[in-house]
């Protein structure tokens, strides 16, 4: 048998698509820039980045004597900085969730609202809206302003614990039970949430639809600090899972022969995926399409391989997010989109355009 | 050594292997053959620790593989599966590469690079390398994952001492007459350098050429196990097929072989 010349001559073509794959970073990581300087440099008070030095310059004084200083700090460092950080995550998370899913699921039209997830999340927050006031008085008082997204949060976690209950069989979860619970799931959560919204008054109701629209304006520091640990999960996550994940595409007895643990790499998607998902309805409400879209033109480009498609979402998925709360500023200020609005308006057809264009990502 | 010691698996209540006690040494090639239904496929899944008996031991080296991670088997046996369905556009060479076990974001190295280039040349998919794999013919991808399976097993070669096991559920039920026997005169090839090997075929004159044991399975249990002429027999053969089989053996070389029973008027 004759020794290959050197493998480095001969797999031009491979780093052809490694290096489509560095491209894309590079290119993510750009856009992720532009969108940030953006979003910080636009709103409603005409008040642009210019003004940053000014801004640091008051906040680290802590001097009261400069009202406009005082107001530029304001508007940037606790208004506009606050809400990027907490697009990017959320649109990382959103992302990043919706890959692990495919990955998963070995489908790519499997998304975390898919399994139930977000509904279970959005149905702890309607109830809390609408119910609270009356049912649970000392819940909305003891957390005050935080009530809202940490009933969001349970509500995905108790959703997935719900899911793990019904698909594990000794110890195993069963993929395609999963799917179906979740589904069931889901629509349950959908049609709880629709009857306490068909009772709801009028005040409650326009929360209520902000909520299941999603939105960044209510974002704050407290809100970014919560997060961060979930960000923190992800970053710790990505790079545990890319071998499970690329397996898994195989299928489960494949990704076994490959040397994977299957049942823990399950697990730890699963409830990856919950906090992330849990995270991030409770700070922005449910925002669809970002964890379809995003690892679909991620793969159209670079290829399957989770090395590019997990990093790549999250890149890609937060510049999306902080893009789309642009617009969602911009387009009827001073009042503002639901960013769902948004998501769904510039997601929908991108996806039509793809799928038409490309079939479902190579995917057959 | 892999061994299989009292094996049976039942589900449902259903017995599908019974009491099978099997032990594949190195430098063997050992095929299991028998009709449809008749627990082959469930053997080589108790084999791979897929699945675990309901009675019985399976034992690698002493050892019970249950009792084996999942990451210090797969540096040991690699497997082809009888279907495996991969609808993700992987290109051939990274396919090949996941039998190269590479955790997070790292690259494979050179030396798992050639492995997966020669193992590629192995399967007669030289050129292959950058074709989308889900672009490729039924037979161009069953030699893909043939090809990942001794990637698996080869790029970790240098730093062992145990004999690497291959087990492969019919790895030519979709290859034209010379990709089967250039895949199974591969599997000897390694079988010759000390490898343990286990094949599952249909194809009876496939397994009578390349076997150096064969594993008759019927309803569960086996028939009968041992060289080839102890097992291709007429009266085994039609017993088993339930049609009338008759052996005949090729003059020059004496390779034996069946001739499918001719349809009657």
């Amino acid at each position: 048998m004759s020794v290959p010349a050197t493998p480095m001559e001969r797999s031009v073509p491979r780093d052809a698509r490694t290096s489509t794959a560095r491209m894309l970073m590079i290119c993510a990581w750009l856009s992720l820039a532009i969108v940030v300087v953006l979003s910080l440099s636009i709103g409603a008070t005409g008040i642009t980045l210019a003004a940053l030095p000014d801004a640091i310059q008051h906040w680290l004084a802590g001097s009261d004597d400069d009202a406009t200083a005082a107001r530029h700090s304001l508007v940037l460092l606790e208004i506009r900085l606050p809400r990027t950080l907490l697009g990017l995550f959320v649109g990382a998370a959103l992302a990043v969730a919706g890959a692990m899913m495919q990955g998963l699921f070995r489908n790519p039209l499997a998304d975390p609202g898919l399994i139930g997830v977000s509904s279970g999340a959005a149905l702890a927050a309607v109830a809390t809206i609408a119910l609270g006031n009356e049912f649970a008085a000392p819940w909305i008082g003891t957390f005050g302003p935080y009530a809202l997204p940490i009933s969001a949060f349970f509500g995905g976690v108790i959703t997935t614990w719900m899911l793990v209950a019904v698909a594990g069989r000794h110890g195993q979860l069963m993929i395609g039970t999963l799917l179906l619970a979740g589904i069931a799931i889901g629509a349950l959560a959908g049609a709880m949430s629709g009857l306490i919204a068909y009772v709801s008054d009028d005040r409650e109701l326009r929360d209520l639809t902000l909520w299941t629209l999603g939105s960044l304006s209510g974002a704050s520091w407290p809100k970014v600090i919560a997060v961060t640990p979930f960000a923190i999960l992800i970053a710790f996550a990505i790079p545990r899972l890319i071998r499970g994940l690329n397996g898994f595409l195989l299928g489960e007895a494949e990704a076994f022969h490959l040397g994977i643990n299957v049942e823990a790499t399950k697990k730890f998607v699963v409830v990856t995926t919950a906090a992330c998902v849990g995270a991030a309805v409770a700070v922005a409400g449910v925002i669809g399409f970002i964890g379809i879209v995003v690892p679909h033109f991620v793969r159209l480009i670079a290829g399957p391989d989770h090395r590019i498609v997990l990093p790549a979402s999250a890149l890609v998925g937060g510049t999306l997010m902080v893009f789309a709360d642009i617009l969602a500023r911009m387009l009827v200020r001073p009042a503002e989109l639901p960013i769902g609005i948004v998501m769904a308006a510039i997601g929908a057809p991108v996806f039509l355009h793809l799928v038409l264009k490309r079939g479902i990502g190579g995917v057959e | 050594m892999l061994e299989c010691r009292n094996v049976s698996y039942d589900i449902k209540g259903r017995t599908i292997v019974e009491e099978v006690n099997v032990a594949l040494a190195p430098g063997r090639l050992n095929v299991v053959i028998g009709p449809n239904g008749a627990g082959k496929s469930t053997l080589l899944k108790l084999l791979t620790g897929e699945l675990k008996p309901s009675f019985g031991q399976i034992l690698l080296d002493g050892v019970e593989l249950g009792s084996i991670s999942a990451a210090s088997l797969a540096a040991r046996r690699a497997v082809v599966a009888q279907s495996t369905h991969l609808s993700f556009p992987f290109s051939v060479i990274e396919v090949v590469l996941l039998g190269a076990t590479v955790p997070g974001f790292g690259q494979p190295s050179a030396v798992r690079l050639v492995a997966a280039y020669r193992a590629l040349e192995d399967v007669g998919l030289s050129g292959f390398e950058d074709r989308i794999y889900t672009q490729l013919s039924g037979g161009e991808r069953q030699r893909v994952h043939v090809a990942r399976a001794l990637c698996q097993l080869s790029s970790a070669e240098n730093n062992r001492t145990e004999a690497p096991i291959l087990l492969l559920d019919e790895p030519t039920s979709n290859l034209d007459l010379m990709h089967q026997v250039k895949v199974l005169n591969e599997v000897r090839r390694r079988v010759a350098q000390g490898w343990v090997a286990l094949a599952v075929l249909h194809d009876l004159n496939l397994a009578a050429a390349f076997a150096d044991t064969m594993i008759l399975m019927s309803q569960g249990r086996i028939t009968a196990a041992g060289n080839t002429d102890e097992v291709f027999r007429d009266d085994l053969l039609s017993a088993v097929y339930r049609c009338p089989v008759t052996t005949n053996v090729v003059g020059k070389t004496g390779q034996r072989f069946v001739l499918p029973p001719t349809a009657r008027m």
